[in-house]
């Protein structure tokens, strides 16, 4: 097994050197536009833009240094972390000593998804002969009533299938309070003792069994290690949106993984699932408070998993990022739209973050953690004011022309300067930074037999790549106006609930489309429009955003489509290694998938008429406290007629053993009234 | 059916309404065949009727007693290690195995037969495994 305590060398040379180039680049950047705008003098808007400029250059500048560690570390065959010739996913599996927990917390989700990856998992976990030292929890914390009885049938079946009964557990809690950090603290107050450390999965997660026993042998070999990331690849979807994505993140994604590993060394980030977490450590340092103050800003922290590896590292335990354990799998949002909703999420999550920046005793490390995940979302708002700022200021040179003589006496005329060297440069540099992360990826990639077929060989990974480009380019300034929305929305106080994820494969419609994108391409249109009409020659500097903004309707709905998806597939496009050889795992999904596709799933009226089901959710109901007045009435307009009850009814009845005994006896009265 | 469990003559009206409130607790395991439902309705009205014959003389409280006696020597004769499983959870795997249908032989059997036990320890809803407490404080931010 891989041992990464004591071969992290380094770490401060490894950062020394990261932030001389990624300062370096930013400072030569900034000086070329400074250049390039300021020969006749900066105004107040130049200025400006010079200024969001260096920012937003230093945000990407750090992605392609990243990019470029990870192109030279991958090329010598060296791990990210210790710089040798090995990896944590060579060798045998180990033969485990500790026992492991692996949790699903959900909430309102997809149920045969739920249950279908967790079987796939669990199998895989058998298969490797060290099931002994794992059990699997479902935590739910499902407010909707028809999915926690459809989640409790599908838990029981999914035990009897697999012959699971004492090993695969399931809890529903009452209230989701903390939410989803709340729904693992709180198995980790009651059960935790029992687990040297835990997988944490998502509720669309599958991990390979290979994959879970050496998160958990490495956590045996490097005691001193508190949380194992593994990089989740996306899969399994098949609209063009998603498609598109996962071949983006398949070929991009690792080389920039390794990167960033290379120089987080023990002090990484944690993403919320994928992840081995060692529990004792989790449980002394990861107790996360309510931020003072209300939402959006304040109140339960939401994007929690940043915050917990902060801590984590803060009680002395080491935070690991291995990208080169494969077999760790995540689903994403099929379509523009739900992606921007996950987004939405997350961009408030990340925001709160600014307000955990100045804890006590953090590492440096992961205040900038922090930090990027503040930028990811304000980098949008701060490209918009940019390019803004940019066709300002050439609209307003084209309005005035150029001032020859500024106001009082003026021996000689200010003479027009240009520098095309410097514009040109300029234009290069960045153009470097942004493509030549995937140049890396491809060349990597098509010069390896084994990944290049992975790919589907080389001619469909260059066209693919080049239709990545384009679906890039269009998607980027619609992406950038719904960030900026979201960050402005937020700060202005605005706080998004928490909804569970669709997580299949869901088409827009072109009404949905238009609701949510017709702003965006009216801007667009509005200022392509400005600039056509004043200052044509600049139209070609930002065709390609107002293009993806007037675009944005057709191109939502058209990505949306699993039928468009799956003609790319067919002609060649967006192939992955996990649609050309999927993983044992990811086969196993799918035949879990396929055995319920059929099966109908039972809903809450069925349980007052199926003595079944009844039967089950009795059994796990741990309240058996007498029944209050109101649920009393409750279960008696059940027994009459379920659909009359409210959701938030039907809970409460759902959560009373008491309570729902006396509908269905009151059910049984009326029935023998009834015969007789 | 268990030796020690002998039919005891009662008076014909307790033996009716403990009939009936035998039957009406007899659904919620599931629906026995006719011979196999008259039989256990028998046993159980065997079981309750000292107590039914008493004063108050309820008869539905008396068959869910004899009923809840029956029952936890079953669970007791079908415990495992971990000692017997609730009677909720047993009802749950039994109604999910078909007992009433499968194994109606097997239900409050003193001693159950192997490929019962394990149909219907395959089906048993396994509570959560027994707590082990961790403290987990609230850290400053």
């Amino acid at each position: 097994m891989l041992h990464l305590e004591p071969k992290a060398k380094w770490a401060f040379w490894r950062r020394g050197l990261m932030a001389l180039l990624v300062l370096g680049s930013t400072a030569g950047a900034t000086w070329l536009m400074g250049v390039v705008l300021g020969t006749n003098s900066l105004t107040f808007a130049e200025g400006a833009v010079l200024t969001v400029f260096a920012v937003s250059f230093g945000w990407i500048a750090l992605s392609f240094w990243a990019a470029v560690a990870g192109f030279v570390l991958s090329m010598l065959g060296r791990h990210p972390v210790t710089l040798r010739c090995e990896s944590a996913a060579d060798g045998a599996v180990p033969a485990l000593r500790t026992r492991t927990a692996v949790l699903m917390p959900i909430y309102n989700e997809d149920t045969r998804r739920v249950f279908a990856g967790l079987a796939a998992t669990y199998r895989s976990v058998e298969a490797t002969g060290q099931l002994a030292q794992f059990d699997f929890f479902v935590l739910s914390d499902t407010t909707d009533p028809d999915i926690w009885v459809a989640e409790e049938a599908q838990w029981h079946d999914t035990c009897r299938a697999l012959g699971a009964g004492g090993r695969l557990f399931y809890r529903h809690r009452a209230a989701n309070v903390g939410r989803k950090a709340g729904n693992i603290a709180e198995w980790v107050r009651t059960q935790g003792g029992a687990y040297e450390t835990m997988v944490v999965l998502d509720a669309d997660s599958v991990m390979e069994g290979d994959t879970i026993v050496r998160l958990a042998g490495l956590m045996e070999t490097n005691p001193k290690a508190g949380i194992i990331q593994t990089l989740a690849i996306a899969a399994n979807r098949t609209t063009l949106f998603a498609r598109w994505l996962q071949f983006a993140s398949r070929l991009y994604g690792p080389l920039l993984a390794v990167g960033h590993s290379f120089w987080w060394v023990g002090e990484g980030n944690y993403y919320g699932h994928n992840a081995i977490i060692r529990t004792r450590a989790f449980a002394a340092h990861c107790g996360l408070p309510k931020l003072p103050g209300k939402a959006p800003l304040g109140g339960e922290i939401m994007s929690h998993d940043f915050v917990e590896a902060a801590c984590m590292r803060r009680g002395g335990w080491h935070v690991w990022f291995l990208p080169e354990l494969r077999g760790s799998y995540e689903e994403i949002p099929s379509n523009i739209i739900d992606y921007a909703v996950r987004d939405r999420r997350w961009a408030q999550g990340n925001l709160q973050h600014a307000r955990i920046l100045k804890a006590p005793r953090l590492h440096g490390v992961s205040r900038l953690h922090m930090a990027m995940g503040v930028l990811a979302f304000v980098a949008s708002p701060l490209w918009l004011l940019l390019l803004f700022l940019s066709s300002y200021v050439v609209i307003q040179q084209a309005l005035a022309g150029h001032a020859y003589f500024l106001p009082g006496y003026n021996l000689f005329p200010i003479w027009p300067e240009y520098r095309p060297l410097e514009s040109q440069a300029l234009l290069a540099v960045t153009a470097a930074v942004l493509f030549l992360p995937k140049i890396f990826s491809l060349v990597l990639t098509l010069g390896g037999r084994a990944r290049r077929v992975s790919f589907g060989g080389a001619g469909r990974l260059l066209r693919s790549a080049v239709a990545e480009m384009v679906f890039s380019l269009l998607l980027a300034p619609v992406m950038m106006l719904f960030h900026s929305k979201f960050v402005f929305t937020i700060l202005a106080g605005s706080s998004v609930g928490w909804a569970s994820q669709p997580r299949d494969d869901r088409g827009i419609t072109w009404l949905e489309a238009a609701r949510r994108h017709t702003v965006h391409s009216l801007i667009g249109l509005a200022w392509g429009g400005v600039v056509f009409w004043y200052a044509i020659d600049f139209l070609w500097w930002v065709a390609p955003i107002v293009l993806g903004m007037a675009l944005a309707i057709p191109l939502n709905v058209f990505s949306s489509r699993t039928g468009a998806g799956l003609a790319m597939q067919r002609g060649g496009f967006f192939w992955t290694p996990e649609e050309t050889a999927p993983s044992p795992a990811l086969r196993m999904l799918g035949e879990e998938l396929k055995r319920l596709e059929d099966r109908s799933l039972p809903s809450f009226a069925q349980v007052l008429s199926d003595r079944r089901l009844a039967a089950l959710h009795m059994a796990m109901l741990p309240d058996r406290a007498p029944a209050d007045h109101a649920l009393i009435d409750s279960a008696e307009r059940a027994a009459i007629r379920a659909d009359s009850l409210a959701p938030v009814e039907r809970r409460a009845l759902l959560g009373s053993a008491t309570a729902l005994e006396h509908a269905m006896r009151t059910l049984e009265q009326r029935r023998l009234q009834r015969a007789a | 059916m268990s030796p020690e469990d002998d039919l005891t003559p009662i008076p014909t009206i307790i033996a009716k309404r403990l009939a009936i409130a035998a039957e009406r607790l007899l659904m919620a395991w599931g629906a026995f065949e006719a011979d196999w439902q008259r039989r256990l309705v028998e046993r159980i009205t065997a079981a309750a009727a000292e107590a039914a014959a008493q004063p108050p003389r309820d008869a539905d409280r008396a068959a869910r007693e004899a009923l809840d006696i029956l029952l936890a020597r079953w669970a007791s004769a079908l415990a495992e290690d971990a000692g017997p499983a609730p009677i909720d959870a047993l009802r749950a795997a039994f109604l999910a195995i078909d007992g009433a249908r499968c194994w109606p032989d097997q239900f409050l059997e003193a001693r159950p037969g192997q490929d019962f036990r394990q149909d219907l320890r395959r089906a048993l809803p396994r509570p959560l495994p027994a707590g082990a407490p961790l403290e987990m404080p609230e850290q400053p931010l």
